[in-house]
């Protein structure tokens, strides 16, 4: 702003200064013009009086009195002549007249070669040189020609004192001054003469140089006004006119520093003036600076600080402004971020939490797949981690997996104080046993609360200062009714949360998996297991039937072919005994042909007994009636103890004659000779029992299960005449008891035979 | 000599005489034993062209007396024959591995009964003699 004020003053100032020249240049021209004006109208009078002097009067030729009397005439009405000379046309002086000096006449002084003379013939009016006499009267010689007098010249001495006055009149400023120079230069007139004595030489100047040399055009009207030096070296301002008949010019000078004194003034005090606006502008700056920057400042500092994240900070500025209510801009606006922020850092801490949470509970979960996985076999590990994961992700201080075992639950993995085997029944009164009846997830806040709708006491609570007050039972749920619960406690009332209650269910689903695959496994592994024993068992009994079919065949085909050799000789004894071996062979045969159909018959379940009611005593009279020749034959005592208070009861009597003569069977084939056989019944716990016994070696320990399978007999000493069995009796025997829901075993004693025994349930249950 | 002497051990009692009747009957002597350790006795006392085993012997069965028979230098060159109601894939190998010489199964062929018999008697102990034909 300073700048553009300074600009417009110095621009201003500089118009003004041109103008004010130009006005300047104008005054000095208009005095120079009124000055030449004077000196030429001074010169032309007096070259009109001495051109009047010099011509002749008409008439005759004018004699030299007449001329002394025109020049007398002359001097009188021109006082600025002082002298007036006659030249003939020879040059030759005439007649001289003076003020000052005597006439002259005839003087015959030649001035044939005088300039005045010469040139004054050439140009008619001649202007000589100024020249000073008594060394301080400027003086110039006119010379004029006549016109009618024929070569007559008239030389006229020219005081111009009067021009020094005109030059010196004129007044210009205080060191102003007017000055006339002539054609070659010399100073003419000067207000200080001195200058003008000693004919000083202006004809270097610049000015000087430039005017003369615009002289040739004399009616030329100059209103240059030039700035020039004068001889001291100053500056000057200068305007010049001509003098036309003498060729001379009139300048008027004035020093430039006194002509722009005004202006210089006017300049300083623009400057002045200029400068004082700057400073006063600079201190109204400073002022509202002042006013306006610090408020500024500290609105900047407040938004860097707010900015670097001190959101606390506010800003005081109290200036009741716009800057005030910028700065409760800033500061509501870091209020706001505060908030932001705070916020942002609540939601980023809640997020934090929910993710950590989320990775422990999936951490959980793989843990609890890792173990499954790894453990296919035994569930115990699963549940245990289970519990342990439970409790922990949940914040729980107890927690329980229970499964169903018939009518009541069992605690099959504990984690947290107490650990328990406590068995509690299902019913609708505790948690545990809602949450399986019902298949439902049911969390109660608090028991102590809910003690009407829960009056049974959940398990672990058998101390109550450690009372579970928030439980949460998740069913374990397969396909049909839960299989067991996931119980988590808390001693607070705290409940637990949806994603708590998501995870549990996740893990009762996991442990669900782990139970159902251990049971597919296991079940698969029995099948298995199972698979193989009847496969092997298949194969054992093909071989053993192979076997068993083969012996008698053999005694059959190698007989017969035998007997109906006739190259062999064979006696009358050995054909009986070929023939009765023959025979047995084809009974053994039979028999064999027949249990083996029983045997499939009950595996294929499509064995029905034939269930009457009958007397148990009965049926052992009737085994020992059948069997009491094959042991008299060894000398063996075969006894029936009969107990006759035992009721008829429901049985297939065939089927159970058929178990008493096997064992019968048996007993005689390995009691010695004159041994003990016997045969009772009694009842116990609503059972009929049948014991037979003897007095045998006694079953081997290693065939004690044995004896019981498919063709696993014990080799007796076989003696001739009875046939062997068929080792499918005794398992046949077993079959038959179950069939009646009664069981068949055998009790050794060392050294003292085999007791078999076989019960048989009283009344049928259907 | 008067036939070859052979060993028969067997424990079934009809198995027994149907054997003997038929090696009897083709002029061989028989020796008949019902055990392995039966036969381990008789043999430490009396030398024998051949022995007929029944595989499925009461105590030690036939093939597991065989390899012992065949482990003892006293007893190890008389040839081995065995007589097996098992007719199943595996049961030859099994006795030919044991140390058998021959295998016969049950019902017996008259006929082949004979023949393998013959077959595996060693050269010195002769053809047999239709003794009783």
């Amino acid at each position: 702003m300073s700048v553009a004020l300074l600009g417009s003053g110095l621009i201003d100032v500089y118009f003004w200064y041109q103008e004010q020249k130009r006005a300047l240049g104008a005054v000095q021209q208009e005095k120079a013009l009124a000055a030449a004006a004077k000196i030429e109208q001074f010169i032309k009078e007096i070259e009109r009086q001495v051109a009047w002097a010099a011509e002749a009067q008409i008439g005759a030729p004018p004699t030299l009195e007449q001329r002394r009397f025109d020049y007398l005439r002359l001097l009188r009405q021109a006082p600025a002549v002082t002298e007036v000379s006659l030249l003939n046309a020879a040059g030759r002086l005439e007649l001289k007249v003076s003020r000052l000096a005597m006439d002259l006449v005839a003087s015959a002084a030649d001035f044939s070669h005088d300039p005045s003379f010469l040139k004054a013939k050439t140009v008619r009016t001649y202007f000589g040189p100024v020249y000073f006499r008594k060394e301080s009267e400027p003086y110039m010689t006119m010379a004029l020609a006549a016109k009618n007098v024929a070569a007559s010249v008239t030389v006229a001495e020219v005081n111009l004192k009067f021009i020094w006055d005109v030059v010196s009149r004129i007044k210009v400023g205080k060191a102003g001054h007017a000055y006339v120079v002539d054609a070659g230069g010399y100073l003419v007139a000067h207000p200080d003469i001195n200058l003008v004595l000693q004919k000083t030489d202006l004809s270097s100047l610049a000015h000087i140089q430039s005017a003369r040399a615009a002289q040739p055009r004399p009616d030329e009207r100059k209103d240059d006004v030039t700035i020039a030096r004068d001889l001291g070296g100053g500056r000057i301002l200068t305007a010049s006119a001509a003098i036309r008949p003498p060729g001379w010019i009139v300048f008027v000078d004035m020093p430039v520093d006194e002509a722009f004194a005004p202006i210089y003034t006017a300049i300083y005090r623009t400057v002045v003036l200029a400068l004082l606006g700057i400073a006063l502008s600079v201190l109204v700056s400073l002022a509202l600076a002042r006013k306006m920057v610090a408020p500024i400042r500290a609105i900047r500092a407040g938004a860097a600080r707010i900015g670097a994240g001190a959101l606390e900070q506010r800003i005081e500025v109290r200036t009741g402004d716009e800057l005030e209510a910028l700065a409760n801009e800033f500061n509501r606006m870091a209020a706001q971020l505060r908030e932001s922020y705070d916020n942002l850092e609540h939601k980023v801490e809640t997020r934090t939490r929910e993710l950590s949470e989320t990775l422990e509970q999936q951490t959980g979960i793989a843990e609890i797949l890792r173990i499954i996985s790894s453990s296919p076999t035994d569930i115990q590990p699963v549940l245990d981690g289970v519990v342990k994961s439970a409790a922990r992700l949940c914040n729980a201080e107890r927690a329980y997996i229970l499964l169903v075992e018939g009518d009541v639950l069992r605690v099959v993995a504990s984690a947290g104080l107490p650990r328990t085997v406590e068995t509690p029944p299902i019913i609708r009164t505790s948690v545990a046993g809602r949450a399986i009846l019902d298949g439902q997830v049911i969390q109660v806040e608090d028991l102590q609360g809910a003690l009407d709708e829960f009056p049974d006491a959940t398990i672990g609570d058998r101390f109550p200062e450690v009372r579970t007050r928030t439980q949460l039972s998740i069913p374990l749920l397969h396909d049909g009714p839960a299989i067991g619960v996931i119980q988590v406690c808390r001693l607070e009332v705290r409940p637990f949360s949806e994603r708590q209650i998501a995870l549990l269910k996740t893990f009762a689903d996991q442990a669900v998996i782990a139970i159902e695959n251990v049971r597919l496994f296991q079940e698969r592994r029995e099948k298995s297991y199972q698979l193989e024993i009847a496969n092997r068992h298949k194969s054992a009994f093909l071989a053993n039937m192979s076997h068993e079919l083969r012996t008698p065949l053999n005694a059959i085909i190698g007989f017969s072919e035998i007997l109906r050799d006739p190259a062999l000789r064979v006696t009358e004894e050995e054909r009986e005994q070929f023939l009765a071996d023959i025979f047995n062979g084809g009974k053994h045969l039979l028999k064999l042909i027949n249990e083996v159909l029983d045997l499939a018959r009950i595996e294929a379940g499509r064995m029905e007994l034939q269930i009457d009611s009958a007397n148990i005593t009965d049926v052992l009279d009737a085994a020992q009636a059948t069997m009491r020749p094959l042991a008299a034959k060894k000398g063996i005592d075969l006894r029936v103890d009969r107990d006759g208070s035992i009721p008829p009861f429901a049985m297939d009597e065939g089927r159970v004659k058929q178990v008493v003569l096997n064992l019968l069977g048996n007993a005689i084939k390995f009691t010695p000779e004159a041994g003990h056989v016997w045969v009772r019944a009694d009842v116990a716990d609503g059972m009929a029992r049948v014991e037979v016994g003897d007095t045998g070696p006694g079953i081997p320990p290693e065939d004690e299960e044995r004896i019981f399978l498919e063709f696993q007999q014990v080799k007796s000493d076989g003696f001739a005449g009875k046939p062997e069995g068929t080792g499918l009796g005794l398992a046949l025997a077993k079959k038959f008891v179950e069939m009646h829901g009664g069981n068949l075993w055998v009790v050794r004693e060392v050294g003292k035979g085999s007791r078999f025994f076989f019960t048989l349930p009283m009344s049928r249950s259907g | 000599m008067a036939g070859a002497k052979i060993l028969l051990v067997e424990d079934n009692v009809v198995n027994r005489r149907l054997a003997e009747f038929l090696l009897r009957s083709h002029g061989y002597q028989v020796r008949e034993v019902v055990s392995a350790q039966e036969a381990f006795d008789v043999l430490n006392v009396e030398r024998f062209d051949l022995i007929l085993m029944d595989v499925q012997l009461p105590g030690l069965d036939g093939l597991e007396a065989t390899k012992r028979l065949k482990a003892n230098p006293a007893t190890c060159h008389i040839p081995v024959v065995a007589v097996t109601s098992y007719a199943m894939k595996g049961d030859r190998e099994g006795a030919l591995a044991a140390g058998c010489c021959g295998y016969i199964t049950k019902p017996i062929d008259k006929s082949r009964f004979v023949q393998e018999v013959a077959m595996h008697l060693p050269a010195r102990a002769g053809s047999p003699g239709n003794g009783r034909a």
